[in-house]
């Protein structure tokens, strides 16, 4: 579907925030589901996750990784081909849930607080530094407790959320970030349910490529697309 | 789409319309039934004698122009797609199935496996895939004719020879498909490619080098098409960098009797029903009756 870029800036040293109004009736995503967006100097969409969705608009919040969302970034009008939701999406059950977040993890994560509003919601948020945080005005309101930590600590504690996770306090926990910091919580082997969001490379997200492949614990490749992007922890390894 | 003017034919096979969907990029067949059952034909992801698992992430690379692949073969094996997939291909299609083998004993026990299927076209020989460790098969023409005259030894359906264009002369590679008994070739699979990121100066692609598919191959594809049809007597299939219905035309004005699209599936897994139309709209602007009548001008 075809969608008109709305506002495309940056919001702070690190993150861009893109609202986009769609042009026809689309699916409202649950959390961890994904959209791809065709950016026009690379062939392949680019995965994306909602922060915020409405009928007719969609926002999402990113960091310039690599060739597309460097020429996205660049972007202030115009229209923007984006598919989706994709994915299996993953909504929260338990009462009390601890959200981890690695810098711009946080984006899925702030999507999947709305769905646990009535319930107890706390979060654990990493970044390098002070100047890749996203303002606490934008998840704040979903919130019971949060806790900022930053490698440098330029603000919050200093040094990695993995530190600061304490497992007896919660029933759930549904993490995002780099790689590095999933296989750190993997390894940490809690007894409850981890759900991790991957963010790796996508090809057709739709199943049909195996391009986007992550190792089972049953032995082969499975599909992030489809089976995913959200695993328990002890389905996959990384 | 059923649309007289569209009906093609090859080796003895009769396909509605001459687009086929390429062979990895539309999974095993039990997705997206509508445009399958809308394509002229589909070919499934390469099957093996045993499963394989693949190659190690990350398995694409893409820039504007092109996309690398490697995702190394990877199929859960010929006997859980006959027991647990194949029923669920709509049957209003050619099915078409892409065969891989570590040695020419697994290419011909898994075309025998096939060969009983009724409702399989033909078979499609993968004697080309540049994403896995061991030699392309497609660049000697020994190999090539001894795979392929094994597979003719033993199954009846029509049997297409995928050739690949990396480091070989084609030509030979041809005529030791004619003399094996190939009734088509497929022109082409993908290229030699590879990636880098100049940050880490490493290689990107987890296996280091992968296949690389691109519009930009289309030119060097039509032209071999063209002088294998000069040279030989055999079908073409052509495969490569098809976007939109005047590729698929100018294929078939090359020579080519069907047409596989692949990589554009994977931004636009309904692409076939655009360009269905953008062959019709042309091939009505051009005024051609029905599909035999296109030949090139002197
Ligand atoms: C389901 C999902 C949801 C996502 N949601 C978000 C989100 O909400 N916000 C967000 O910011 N991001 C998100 N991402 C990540 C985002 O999609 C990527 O950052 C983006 O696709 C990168 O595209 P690019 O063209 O900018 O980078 P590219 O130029 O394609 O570079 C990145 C890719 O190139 C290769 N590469 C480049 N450099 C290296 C290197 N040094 N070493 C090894 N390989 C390298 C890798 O394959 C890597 O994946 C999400 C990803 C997924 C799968
Ligand atoms: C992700 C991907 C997977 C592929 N897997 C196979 C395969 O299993 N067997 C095969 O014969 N060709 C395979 N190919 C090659 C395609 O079938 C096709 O020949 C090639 O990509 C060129 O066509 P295109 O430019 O339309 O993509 C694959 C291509 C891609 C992009």
């Amino acid at each position: 579907m075809l969608a008109e870029i709305v506002e495309n800036k940056p919001i702070n040293k690190v993150l861009y925030s893109l609202w986009v109004k769609v042009e026809e009736a689309y699916k409202l995503p649950l959390p961890g589901q994904f959209f791809l967006l065709y950016i026009d100097n690379v062939f392949l969409g680019r995965p994306l996750t909602p922060v915020d969705v409405s009928k007719t608009h969609i926002r999402f919040i990113y960091i310039v990784k690599g060739r597309g969302t460097l020429y996205l970034s660049g972007l202030t009008e115009g229209k923007i081909r984006i598919e989706g939701p994709f994915g299996k999406g993953i909504v929260p059950e338990k009462d009390k849930i601890l959200l981890i977040a690695g810098g711009v993890g946080i984006a899925p994560l702030i999507y999947l607080m709305r769905f646990h509003e009535s319930k107890h919601t706390d979060l654990l948020y990493g970044v390098k530094n002070v100047s890749e945080l996203l303002s606490e005005s934008e998840y704040m309101y979903y919130l019971n407790n949060s806790l900022i930590i930053t490698e440098d600590g330029s603000k919050g504690k200093k040094g990695l959320v993995t530190h600061y996770i304490k497992e007896e306090d919660y029933d759930e926990f549904f993490v995002c970030g780099p790689l590095g910091m999933l296989k750190t919580i993997q390894q940490m082997d809690f007894k409850k349910p981890v759900y991790l969001f991957l963010e790796d490379m996508m090809g057709c997200a739709q199943g049909l490529c195996n391009g986007c492949a992550v190792k089972s614990v049953n032995g082969g490749y499975i599909r992030t697309c489809i089976k995913g992007p959200v695993f328990e922890t002890r389905e996959i390894i990384l | 789409m059923n649309e007289e003017v569209l009906y093609s034919e090859c080796c003895g096979v009769f396909f509605k319309n001459p687009v086929l969907l390429a062979s990895g990029t539309f999974g095993l067949g039990d997705l997206f039934p509508d445009v399958i059952s809308s394509a002229g034909g589909f070919i499934t992801k390469a099957l093996s004698l045993n499963p394989i698992e693949g190659n190690p992430p990350p398995r694409l690379y893409d820039d504007r122009c092109y996309l690398i692949n490697s995702v190394g073969l990877e199929n859960p094996g010929v006997d859980y797609f006959i027991d647990n997939i194949l029923d669920k291909i709509p049957e209003d299609s050619n099915l078409i199935v892409n065969i891989v083998g570590k040695t020419v004993n697994e290419y011909e026990l898994v075309a025998k496996k096939l060969d009983g299927i009724e409702r399989i076209s033909a078979v499609e020989i993968n004697l080309s895939c540049p994403n896995t460790r061991r030699e392309i098969p497609a660049r000697s023409a020994q190999l090539t004719e001894k795979i392929l005259s094994s597979v003719r030894n033993s199954i009846n359906k029509p049997i297409w020879a995928k050739l690949s264009p990396n480091y070989v002369d084609v030509f030979k590679i041809t005529q030791a498909s004619v003399k094996a008994g190939a009734d088509a070739v497929v022109i082409f699979n993908t290229f030699y490619g590879m990636a880098i990121d100049v940050y880490s100066k490493r290689r990107i692609l987890g296996a280091g080098s992968g296949g690389v598919s691109s519009p930009g191959f289309k030119p060097f594809n039509m032209y071999t098409i063209y002088e294998i049809k000069r040279r030989f007597d055999i079908s073409v299939i052509a495969s490569g960098g098809v976007r939109n219905g005047r590729d698929v035309l100018e294929y078939i004005m090359s020579g080519a009797s069907l047409v596989e699209i692949g990589s554009i599936n994977l931004v636009e897994p309904k692409a076939v029903f655009r360009i269905l139309n953008e062959i019709l709209e042309l091939i009505k602007k051009l005024n051609i009756k029905n599909f035999d009548e296109i030949n090139l001008e002197d």
